[in-house]
């Protein structure tokens, strides 16, 4: 018997044993080809819907509700609106919709701004710290501090630090370096914006600088050598080899940058709280105001949405524009 | 002997691998999903309106009250062991900070679920009333915590929307007065507080000397600027809401309030620095004797806490115009504190009315608001000794005369909105100099529109 069973054929002994999936016709569904993929980034598309497709969804669907103080109770009953919260929003001549164009008339310049002198300091201590020298690792740990230091805490101590009286700041441009007369307020009046400024360009570009530093060491060391003996000098070699090398990583970091700038909550939210300087009301922190301050969620999520819808628009342009010169392929 | 086909063991893996990415998801979906157990009637009350208590636990949201957390939770704590004694319903305890409760809140009444009993600004009682989203105080409900008789009348009528039954009750009492340094006033030769602004400034310049300016205040706490636009509005014969809509933005109000801006300007009796003061920096600046005045709401378990005694300082009301202007009133402050409200989300709505019944009885008024340093709101708890001092017996004099803010639901708009441009005004007159009444009136007229914009809109 156990002599007849050895001969037997394999393919035999599949077909009566049923257990190979290429061979028997009962394949389970997870065995099919091309299925294990999707069960394993099903759960991170899952938490993809949660967390951002399906509250922005909820968000868009809210704009178009009248939700406030009086409906938020009972919110599945809310008045439908239509449109009337961004009427509310977009018209310029009301009041609301004038604070809000200030508010984005004030974030543009300052994403603009935060984003330039987070590149620069980022791309300069990138290549400063590409080159191999004693102490290199050092450095670049403390370059990527505030990036790793948890937000709060970062903004937390500049808010102590732009105290008018009590601050680092004034402290050392007046008493230490004397560039003062008196001591200027920070975080009160026109000032605020360029305190914000430096508190986000502090906080951004250590980011800046991980991303152009790992552009940079995919550059071969031959460029340069082959530059040295033709007599480039640093400038030369740095708008020649350096920033062409690293246009496409340039061309992701700036887009981020961008979007999570002109987005900012945190840093203006913890340095001024829920009543910020006309000259620091930056959108998103507006945006929350009007929603959380008077309650009226209908309208916020209309200003989201607009939001949103300029964002998108604006990334749209930046990434044709960048794809039709080829830097990108999406 | 069987034969064991040669891929049985790669198909395994793969199907292993399979089902373990899909049980993830599923684990991952129902953690995400899960905590739907609390109830989201809405609409009705609760049930547990008949039968026993005993046994059920219920949550209980406090705000940070005394000189900080440590000390609500252990006074709380000892108060709900007490009344779990008594009636066998557990509390569980959940202190919230200040900046944060006011969201929990509003979370809470969109969710549907939340705590059983939760304590509020009682300033916020319009706003919440408008929501529905909490028990209302019927006479029946009064009832069932001891009447409605017991309470300070004052309290009652910041406790919902005006004309309607209220959606809490006062539990603990507040009210603003101006407290002085003796010993700095006496040095000064002053013999008795200001009872009028003109003499308020006029001491405040005699006191500005040796690195001590007259006065501190909250320069950039848009509650706190809201609160004094109130009291100047009422005083000047300007209220700040009339006809159905916010109305402050007048050459009254302007005026009134200019005297609370200049205060850090220039040659004013405050320190520029106090533009940037909005978490009680000014209570210790007076505590430390850095300023000889401090106008605020029942300091007085705060200085205790900051080394001061109550024989170093002295209380008295808040000055008054005299003679009043035509249609000025004599306020001198609303009647601040936080209230005690049930959501109509709870599932034990009568163990939360025998807990809202416990805080506002004799005893526990007693015991909790001698501890925080601030006052009972039912008239029975001032025959305690803790209420007698003379102190007290100024603040019970406020609170009990004291005017309500406007019952409007968009109240707590208008002092982001109000406070928030009279913030800036002061961080302007602290860089720049004193602000006129044409650039006051300016930023007033923006913050109506934008308010009573609100308003429409919502």
């Amino acid at each position: 018997m156990a002599v007849e069973t050895l001969t037997k054929p394999p393919r035999a002994v599949a077909r009566t044993t049923q257990t190979g999936p290429a061979s028997g016709p009962r394949r389970q569904w997870w065995d099919r080809r091309g299925v294990v993929p999707y069960l394993l980034i099903a759960p991170a598309v899952l938490f993809e819907l949660l967390v951002h497709v399906i509250p922005m969804v909820a968000g868009v669907v809210m704009s178009l509700f009248s939700l406030t103080l009086f409906t938020i109770h009972h919110w599945s009953t809310a008045p439908f609106a239509g449109f009337a919260n961004y009427h509310v929003a977009l018209n310029f001549n009301g009041p609301i919709g004038r604070a809000l164009l200030q508010s984005f008339e004030i974030t543009v310049p300052y994403t603009i701004l935060v984003v330039g002198i987070s590149w620069v300091i980022g791309m300069v201590a990138a290549v400063g710290l590409n080159s191999e020298f004693r102490g290199r690792g050092w450095l670049r740990s403390v370059f990527l501090l505030p990036y790793a230091m948890p937000l709060y805490v970062g903004i937390i101590v500049w808010s102590f630090m732009l105290q008018r009286n009590n601050g680092v700041v004034n402290n050392v441009l007046q008493h230490d370096l004397h560039l003062l007369g008196t001591a200027p307020f920070w975080l009160l009046g026109n000032k605020a914006f360029w305190a914000i400024v430096a508190t986000a360009v502090w906080r951004w570009f250590p980011f800046a600088f991980l991303m152009l530093l790992a552009a940079l060491q995919n550059i071969p060391g031959e460029l340069y050598e082959a530059a040295v003996v033709d007599g480039a000098k640093p400038w030369r070699q740095f708008r020649s080899i350096t920033l062409p090398s690293v246009r496409g990583a340039n061309l992701v970091l700036v887009l981020v940058m961008f979007l999570w700038t002109f987005n900012d909550f945190n840093t203006p939210y913890v340095l001024f709280g829920s009543a910020p300087p006309n000259a620091a009301d930056l959108l998103s922190l507006h945006i929350y105001i009007v929603s959380f301050g008077s309650w009226n969620f209908g309208l916020g999520s209309a200003m989201s949405v607009v939001l949103m819808v300029f964002l998108f628009l604006v990334s749209l342009v930046y990434l044709r524009v960048a794809g039709r010169k080829g830097e990108l392929n999406f | 002997m069987k034969t064991v086909h040669p891929r049985r063991a790669r198909t395994l893996g793969r199907r292993g691998v399979a089902l373990a990415a899909a049980g993830a998801a599923a684990a991952m979906l129902l953690a995400a999903c899960g905590g739907g157990s609390s109830s989201s009637t809405g609409g009705g009350g609760g049930s547990g309106s008949t039968g026993s208590v005993k046994g059920q636990t219920i949550t209980y949201w406090a705000s940070v009250e005394g000189t900080g957390p440590a000390q609500t939770t252990s006074t709380l704590t000892k108060e709900f062991r007490t009344f779990t004694k008594q009636t066998g319903v557990h509390v569980k305890l959940q202190v919230i900070p200040w900046s944060d409760l006011e969201q929990k809140i509003l979370t809470s009444v969109t969710s549907g679920s939340g705590p059983d009993v939760m304590e509020i600004g009682n300033t916020w009682s319009p706003s919440l009333a408008a929501s529905g989203g909490f028990v209302s105080f019927t006479p029946s409900t009064f009832a069932k915590i001891g009447g409605e008789s017991k309470f300070v009348k004052t309290g009652l009528e910041v406790a919902g929307a005006p004309g309607k039954a209220p959606m809490s009750v006062p539990v603990y009492g507040e009210a603003y007065a101006l407290v002085y340094n003796k010993a700095d006033f006496k040095a000064a030769g002053i013999s008795q507080p200001p009872k009028t602004w003109t003499q308020l400034l006029a001491d405040g310049k005699k006191l500005t000397t040796h690195g001590r300016h007259g006065i501190a205040i909250e320069g950039n706490s848009a509650s706190e600027a809201a609160h004094w636009a109130f009291f100047l509005g009422e005083q000047a014969g300007n209220p700040l809401y009339s006809g159905g809509k916010w109305d402050f933005a007048t050459p009254k109000e302007a005026t009134a309030v200019s005297t609370y801006i200049n205060m850090v300007a220039k040659g004013g009796i405050a320190s520029p620095a106090d533009a940037e003061y909005d978490s009680s920096q000014s209570v210790s600046d007076f505590a430390n004797n850095k300023t000889a005045m401090l106008v605020w709401q029942n300091p007085t378990e705060t200085l205790a806490q900051l080394g001061m005694k109550p024989s170093q300082y002295g209380v008295t009301p808040i000055p008054v115009p005299n003679p009043l202007p035509a249609g000025g009133k004599a306020v001198e402050s609303f009647p601040a504190g936080i209230n005690l409200a049930v959501p109509s989300s709870t599932s034990h709505e009568a163990a939360a009315l025998k807990l809202v019944k416990y805080m506002t009885s004799p005893a526990a008024q007693v015991k909790i608001n001698g501890t925080y340093g601030t006052f009972p709101t039912i008239t029975s708890a001032y025959k305690a000794a803790a209420f007698q001092t003379p102190d007290a017996k100024v603040f019970e004099k406020i609170y009990s005369g004291a005017t309500p803010l406007p019952q409007v639901p968009s109240e707590s708009t208008m002092e982001t909105d109000l406070g928030g441009a009279i913030n800036h005004l002061i961080g302007r007159a602290a860089s720049t100099g004193a602000v006129s009444t044409s650039q006051i009136l300016a930023s007033l007229k923006s913050a109506q529109d934008q308010l009573n914009a609100s308003q429409a809109a919502g």
